[in-house]
């Protein structure tokens, strides 16, 4: 085991570099960022100083070589824009950002199992036909627009939720239900599938024939053959869940990575990016190796290499 | 022989010869997203040159035009946006856009990925390792970053955004590809052929890629209304589209200031990517299930008659 | 098995909500307060638009910074007077010009800091060193254009002498922003502003919000406000929402459809106008009346009606009435397409090349419903024969574009701007985007310069003479800029709170004048 996950890790890490590398070029790209920076009458001394102080002067590949050299180092520099450490604004934003993934990320499996077992054991009957339809309904919203509309009805014209925001339990409401849309839609269906054809396997028909109660057969022995693929799937949207978040911040101003890594965007801040984007990658590498372990432990079939 | 599958004979009507059709025709719901994406293609690829100048035309005027009434002519029965224009020929200008935007992103993803994780799977080694390395990265970016990073730097247009959206989602068909030709290539089928000194590139296109087809073909409807929504996103923070190239999700943006006074401008667009996308999705959900023995029962008939039953 | 994953899902999560929690409990102090006004409750909350970069008093040049801080955490050592446009007197009480070089100022007394220490003059020259210092890059830089000596005579006397006579020189102390100096060091920006307001700085949460508190020895009156908290909602559709459901008090600027027709509503008006800039070296503008021709192919009556209500009245000037260079009563050409397009077939017809392809460049940002302004002016454009492509770029990208030097290779472009000038004197504006030397500016014409040399060594009726001369120039030979609107603003108050905005507001929002009821 512990092999697996050092190997996992290891492999994980290349990826997150690989992705850093990718942003580091993509970034350097748009040129210095001195123009947004300095006053207009800035003159060309000027420019030149900005761009040494931050090691823009240099050729791209030696530029790419210290950059390098300071990742391995976990430095990332420091930020243009909010003049601190790279990696401190970027570790500071996690936590938002972390707590409302994992929110909206259990809460949609608790919703999708729920809905997707019930639509399982009344196959074809009206409640699965309006479970189903529901589902891919919810799935084919765009957050966006969801999200405007939510506010526009809940908070501007009802006035029950706040506009935006980051305190307390309300303020969280309507961010998370947005970014539950995609993976509840998308989850419901898998959890209807595998329960479906768990339900309609043999083992389950035998133990039905020999008597057992349908609640005893959906929740020990269907559910747990469905676990793989609702678990596979959960973990295959947890870099979508960044997605949400940007998303989110722009229209809750919800802080955290997405309000981050499009402020960084628009002040050009290198440094913030690379560091946001390697901090991620580090978090979906991790919930990965995560979601892998559960996996193997909720089966003993899978070997863990 | 599947339980779609049966013999012919001289007597049998079209419905009875087109199992799938008639399948098709049972399930009202199918059917009326096949008939509405039909209807979008068709009106996307038609009504353009007719209505592209009438579209695109500001009239002060007629700003913020409210829906549902006549007294301006068809084209405004769905009301006019912030500079006049209607929105009805707007969101059918977007139709075109959006449609050409999300067939040629996920055909390019889907068999550029295919293709990718065929030949990956099957040659395994270190090409295998080093392929599924780069579908990791890909994978673990998270799109909207990616897309934020190339189109700030590239100019916003209809290729870039293609090739944005394409690039993030051939991770998906590579992995399933992949994971369907490791399968494959140890089947008895396929070790004949090679026995019989088939090439590997023939043995790819033959024996294994149409077996794993159908998978990508039911992920790629799938992925249809995703990455409308995902186009749709982009057009949203503003590095989508610019005018005069129209797409649904810039309506929705475009319209959002206006939400308590004009919200037909944001709302219909927005009804629209829904549907649209909602269609796709049924059709997908359909194509699965037709295919699985089990669940197609529901499909042949409400009651099934005994000599089609299998399950 | 499944019950332990979700045991695992289920503590994971928790433990998350809980480091999110514990992380991000600067905010709960700063919950949004009951109903302004009751039980005595003086916090506001304000909603803005975007959050400020800087906090370093050298940096309040810049609006997005100088709104929270000027006025507020920071004084200056001068002030205008937003009603009469005049300078008066801010944290300096009175000056006198010695020579054409050199001013004398009296400081006023009695004045502390917020960390305890005393103002004086020492406090005045750091303040005005950090500024000019090149390497700290402030903001405030180009308010000096000319290198400053500074001598301090007394306590509370100093003297300033310039490297180049300066009539208005106590008009661009209004730019310098005093901070403490044991609290402002010289070669780095500070995050925490310590100054000599009627507010001081208590903390700040990025991304999310500011917090100010009334400090009690301000030399000065009190205001009804005891404590603000300034957050940011990028939407304006939300920071409007805010204040109608009460978790704001104010919210500024709106947008004109979250307008109300009661007095909640306030309009202001902050020297601003909304402009075009046509490049003059390169096809199709090469030729004055090219240029001439954008301009009146351009509606602006219909446009700026319909399209900026409450927010714009169309213009024929670059600068608003309040500024020296505004010529009473001038009116530019009204709207002709058709003279526009027989313009345009005479230059052509002259051999110079009218329909090569130009960007027509915007920010999304610019004003509340700008991108339909810019988009009405497009089809304008291209109905009198103009081959346009409009483009909206984010303030980096659109900065390069406007920003001196255009590359010959660059596409040609049209650049839209918005620009303001509360200081009343045309240089702020006319030594940027017109001068030859302006780093904004496309125009090349030797008579303008010269009437700028000379406005810049002269005075009062004078001074706005010349510069009203070179508008001339500008609006009717040149034509490389356009002007479409004069630009306005809208507030939304909530209940129980009363302010009357003014043409500062944009760069000033002074707690001191907001009243609870």
């Amino acid at each position: 085991m512990r092999k697996f996950v050092v190997r996992r890790l290891v492999t994980g890490i290349v990826t997150v570099l690989g992705v850093v590398v990718i942003v580091f070029f993509l970034g350097r790209i748009t040129g210095s960022p001195a123009a947004l920076y300095l006053p207009e009458n800035a003159s060309q001394e000027r420019y030149e100083q900005f761009n040494t102080e931050y090691g823009l002067d240099q050729p791209l590949l030696v530029q790419f070589l210290r950059f390098l050299g300071g990742v391995v180092r976990l430095d990332f520099g420091d930020s243009i824009w909010q003049q601190r450490p790279a990696l401190e604004a970027a570790l500071s934003a996690m936590p938002p950002t972390l707590g409302l993934a994992a929110i909206a990320l259990a809460l949609s499996v608790i919703v999708s199992v729920v809905l997707g077992s019930l639509a399982a054991s009344r196959r074809f009957k009206s409640l699965d036909r309006a479970i189903t339809f529901g589902s891919l309904t919810i799935a084919s919203i765009p957050d966006f627009w969801f999200a405007l509309v939510c506010v526009l009805f809940f908070a501007i014209y009802l006035g029950v939720l706040p506009t935006s925001g980051y305190d307390g339990v309300d303020a969280w409401i309507l961010p998370v239900a947005t970014m539950m849309l995609a993976p509840v839609g998308v989850m419901t269906q898998v959890v209807r599938g595998a329960m479906i054809e768990a339900l309609s396997s043999g083992y389950v028909q035998n133990a039905r024939a020999l008597g057992f109660s349908q609640r005893r057969l959906v929740y020990r022995h269907a559910l747990r053959n469905a676990a793989l693929p609702i678990l596979s799937v959960a973990g295959d949207r947890a870099a979508g869940m960044v997605n949400g978040a940007i998303i989110v911040s722009a229209i809750f101003a919800f802080p955290g990575m997405g309000a981050l890594v499009v402020g960084a965007v628009l002040n050009r801040d290198f440094f913030v990016l690379q560091a946001s984007v390697f901090v991620v990658g580090i978090a979906v590498v991790l919930l990965n190796v995560i979601v892998d372990l559960t996996y193997a432990v909720a089966d003993p079939r899978v070997r863990l290499d | 022989m599947s339980n779609t599958e049966r013999i012919v004979r001289e007597e049998d009507g079209f419905l009875t010869r087109h199992p799938k059709l008639r399948m098709l025709s049972n399930s009202p719901l199918a059917m009326a997203s096949v008939v509405w994406l039909v209807l979008l293609v068709l009106t996307g690829l038609i009504a353009p040159p007719f209505i592209g100048d009438e579209a695109n035309r500001q009239v002060l005027s007629l700003r913020f035009v409210p829906p549902f009434t006549l007294d301006h002519g068809f084209e405004y029965v769905l009301g006019a946006d912030s500079l006049g224009r209607p929105m009805l020929l707007q969101i059918i200008m977007g139709a075109r856009t959006s449609m050409t935007v999300a067939f040629f992103a996920v055909a390019i993803s889907a068999l550029t990925g295919f293709a990718i994780g065929v030949v990956s799977g099957y040659f395994g080694g270190w090409l295998d390792q080093a392929l599924m390395r780069i579908a990791d990265i890909l994978h673990t970016i998270p799109s909207l970053l990616l897309a934020l990073a190339v189109l700030y730097v590239l100019e916003p247009s209809i290729v870039n955004l293609i090739g944005v959206l394409a690039v993030t989602r051939i991770p998906l068909y590579l992995r399933t590809s992949r994971a369907q030709t490791l399968e494959l290539r140890e089947r008895v089928f396929v070790e004949s052929s090679r026995a019989m000194g088939a090439p590997a590139w023939r043995i790819m296109l033959r024996d294994i890629a149409p077996m794993s087809l159908p998978t990508i073909r039911t992920l790629a409807m799938l992925e249809v209304g995703t990455v409308i929504l995902a186009a749709a996103s982009l057009s949203f923070l503003g590095i989508g589209l610019q005018r005069p190239d129209v797409d649904w999700g810039m309506l929705v943006a475009d319209g959002r200031a206006y939400l308590s006074s004009a919200w037909w401008v944001t709302v219909f667009p927005g009804v629209v990517i829904v549907i649209t996308a909602l269609a796709a999705n049924i059709i997908s959900n359909w194509l699965r299930a037709i295919e699985d023995p089990v669940q197609s029962v529901l499909f042949i008939r409400k009651r099934p008659r005994e000599s089609e039953v299998t399950a | 098995m499944i019950t332990k994953s979700i045991i695992i899902a289920g503590s994971v999560s928790a433990l998350m909500v809980l480091t999110a929690g514990c992380s991000g409990n600067g905010n709960t102090d700063a919950d949004a307060p009951a109903s302004v006004g009751t039980d005595g409750n003086r916090d506001i909350t304000i909603a803005l638009a975007v959050e400020p970069v800087s906090l370093d008093p050298c940096d309040s040049q810049d609006a997005t910074n100088a709104q929270v801080m000027r006025g507020n955490i920071i004084e200056s050592v001068t002030r205008i007077d937003p009603l009469s446009g005049d300078v008066v007197p801010g944290l300096a009480e009175s000056w006198e010009a010695l020579d054409d070089r050199s001013w004398r100022l009296q400081l006023r007394q009695g004045v502390t800091f917020h960390d305890g220490e005393e103002f004086n003059a020492e406090a005045v020259a750091a303040a005005i060193a950090r500024i000019q210092d090149p390497d700290l890059n402030c903001q405030n830089f180009d308010e000096l254009p000319y290198p400053l000596e500074t001598t301090v005579v007394d306590e509370h006397t100093l003297e300033l002498v310039s490297a180049e006579a300066d009539p208005i020189l106590p008009l661009r102390l209004s730019w310098v922003d005093v901070g403490s100096p044991a609290a402002t060091p010289a070669g780095e920006k500070v995050q925490e502003p310590v100054g000599t307001g009627p507010y001081r700085f208590v903390e700040r949460n990025r991304g999310q919000s500011m917090t100010i508190e009334r400090f009690n020895d301000y030399w000065g009156e009190a205001g009804d406000i005891e404590r603000a908290t300034f957050v940011y909602r990028s939407e304006p559709v939300v920071r409007a929402g805010m204040v109608t459901s009460g978790e704001a008090d104010i919210a500024v600027p709106i947008s004109a459809e979250s307008a109300t027709d009661d007095d909640r509503t306030r309009q202001y008006n902050d020297n601003r106008v909304f402009f075009l800039r046509t490049q003059t070296d390169r096809a199709p503008f090469e030729d004055p009346r090219a240029r001439e021709a954008v301009q009146l192919a351009i509606d602006k009556e219909s446009i700026v009606g319909s399209l900026m209500e409450r927010i714009g009245e169309p213009t024929d000037q670059m600068v608003a009435p309040t500024v020296n260079a505004y010529i009473e009563g001038y009116e530019g050409p009204a709207y002709d397409p058709e003279a526009a397009q027989k313009l345009l077939e005479d230059v052509a017809a002259d051999g110079f090349a009218v329909d090569v392809e130009f960007d027509l460049v915007t920010r999304p940002d610019m004003f509340p419903g700008s991108d339909e302004v810019i988009q009405a002016i497009g089809q304008n454009l291209k109905d009198v024969g103009f081959n346009v492509n409009i483009v909206s770029l984010d303030t980096e990208a659109w900065l390069q574009l406007l920003r001196a030097p255009f590359p010959p290779d660059q596409k040609p472009t049209i650049v839209a701007a918005s620009h303001d000038n509360i200081t009343g004197d045309a240089s702020f504006t006319f030594n940027s985007y017109v001068s030859s030397e302006g780093p904004n500016s496309t125009v090349r014409n030797e008579e303008i310069d010269a009437l700028l040399a000379e406005a810049g060594t002269a005075q009062g009726e004078r001074r706005a003479e010349l510069y009203q001369e070179a508008s001339r120039v500008l609006y009717e030979e040149v034509h490389a800029i356009i002007p479409v609107a004069e630009q306005s603003k809208l507030l939304l108050l909530g209940d129980g709170v009363e302010y009357e905005p003014n043409g500062l507001t944009g760069i000033e929002l002074r707690l001191n004048e907001i009243q609870l009821n």
